[in-house]
Formats: structure tokens, C-alpha cells, sequence
């Protein structure tokens, strides 16, 4: 049986979260409307929480008091979806996708490559992403 | 001590191999076994999301995490998110 899992971008994650970002209310139809029972589970990597959270101090400079809302979304209540943590046997994969894929036309960030790489090894054939980068790599659902 | 069956003794033994391998020196099952429930131990947000069931979306998540956001401000709106952290487009 084939496992239809969905990966999780950096700019859906954080649009969810943050009502002033342009993309929060494609973010939020997306979330109501996708179907999460047929695609499960859901996946992201540590290397995409890790930009979400460097997108949150950015964008509010500094704010630590919105932190709490992040941190219920990847560790707390509301989480939703599998963190896969790299390790060193992966890196070398995600180098390589990331040597194979990115052109001075499309320069893809070692956690896009991160998910790239999750992607294949389960197999999982769609992604939720705002990321044009991931054109003609995988398929991307970016609204509903 | 109470003894503890293994249903994964061929992966543990394969494991032990690539540690003598890599490591250059011999390392009994047992100190294996310990290290790893250290590690384990020590990483247990990690271990949790791994072993166990993924998370699953529910009608009350949804609620949660639309009803739990922020305001930030969004600071630099004429950049993207790739220009914000990288630099570039």
C-alpha cells in the first residue's frame, strides 16, 4: 500500500502562525480544507523548524513573546505532523540533492534539499509549499 | 537483575558491527545498549517523534492553532523569506 504522505514548507508552517504574513489566510484554507487523514502523515525536518523560527525573529525583530505560539505548533498541543530530525548519514544525501537540483536560476536552501530528500526516501510525492523552488522537483499544493 | 528479550537482536548485532567497524575497537551489546539508552535518554523530544506514531490533524487543531497566532509586525514585507535569511532570491 502506498503511504501518501505530505511535507510541510517553511512559509506554510510559519503563514499559519503569523496573521500579518500576506500568506496566512491561504495558510489557514489550506489547513481547514486539505486532507490530512488521506495524506498522513505529515512531515517536516528539523532544518525547516529551525528556519521557521530564524523567519519569526526576523519578521517581529526580535519579539520573544510570540515565541509560545511557535513552540505549541512543533512541540506542544496543536502539533500535527512528524519532525524528522537529520543526522549525519543524511547530510550527505541532502548535499547531493542540493549539488543535483539547485542553478544559479534556482537557488534551493539546504532545508528545501532537506525535504526533497525526505520526500524520496518515503516516497511522498506532494508538498505544501508557497516555494516556487520546488517546481518540476515535486508536487506542490500552494492553495486551495 | 531482570533479563530483558529483544525482538531486535540481528539489527543489534549488525549495528555492533558497523560501531567495531567505524570505532576500530570492540564494544560489547550491554555497554551498547547502555549508550543508546543514555543517548535516548538525553534526546528525548527527538526519540518521541521518531518512535512513536506521528501526530494527527483533528477539527480541535484546527481550531487551536487558527485561534493561537500572532501579530508580528512583519518586518521587511519588501523581502521574501529567502532574501530575509539568505540574502537572495
Amino acid at each position: 500500500m502506498k503511504i501518501m504522505g505530505v511535507l510541510l514548507d517553511t512559509g506554510f508552517l510559519y503563514g499559519l502562525k503569523d496573521e500579518h504574513d500576506p500568506r496566512h489566510d491561504q495558510a489557514a484554507k489550506i489547513l481547514e480544507s486539505f486532507n490530512w487523514t488521506e495524506h498522513a502523515p505529515a512531515v517536516t525536518t528539523d532544518l525547516i523548524v529551525a528556519e521557521v523560527y530564524s523567519l519569526l525573529n526576523a519578521r517581529s525583530k526580535g519579539n520573544k513573546m510570540l515565541f509560545p505560539a511557535f513552540n505549541e505548533l512543533f512541540w506542544g498541543s496543536e502539533c500535527f505532523f512528524r519532525i524528522r530530525f537529520l543526522d549525519n548519514g543524511d547530510f550527505k544525501h541532502v548535499v547531493e540533492i542540493l549539488e543535483k537540483f539547485t542553478s544559479p536560476r534556482k537557488i534551493l536552501s539546504a532545508a528545501d534539499a532537506s525535504l526533497i530528500y525526505v520526500g524520496q526516501q518515503a516516497s511522498y510525492d506532494t508538498i505544501i509549499s508557497f516555494d516556487e523552488h520546488f517546481d518540476g522537483i515535486i508536487s506542490r499544493i500552494a492553495d486551495f | 537483575m531482570a533479563n530483558v528479550k529483544l525482538s531486535e537482536k540481528q539489527l543489534l548485532e549488525q549495528f555492533q558491527a558497523r560501531i567495531v567497524l567505524l570505532k576500530g575497537k570492540k564494544i560489547s551489546q550491554q555497554e551498547l545498549l547502555d549508550k543508546c539508552i543514555r543517548f535516548s535518554s538525553k534526546n528525548m523530544e527527538e526519540f518521541m517523534q521518531q518512535e512513536f506514531d506521528a501526530p494527527e490533524m483533528t477539527p480541535e487543531k484546527i481550531k487551536k492553532i487558527l485561534a493561537n497566532t500572532v501579530r508580528t509586525g512583519y518586518a521587511f514585507p519588501e523581502k521574501s523569506d529567502d532574501e530575509l535569511l539568505y540574502g537572495s532570491e
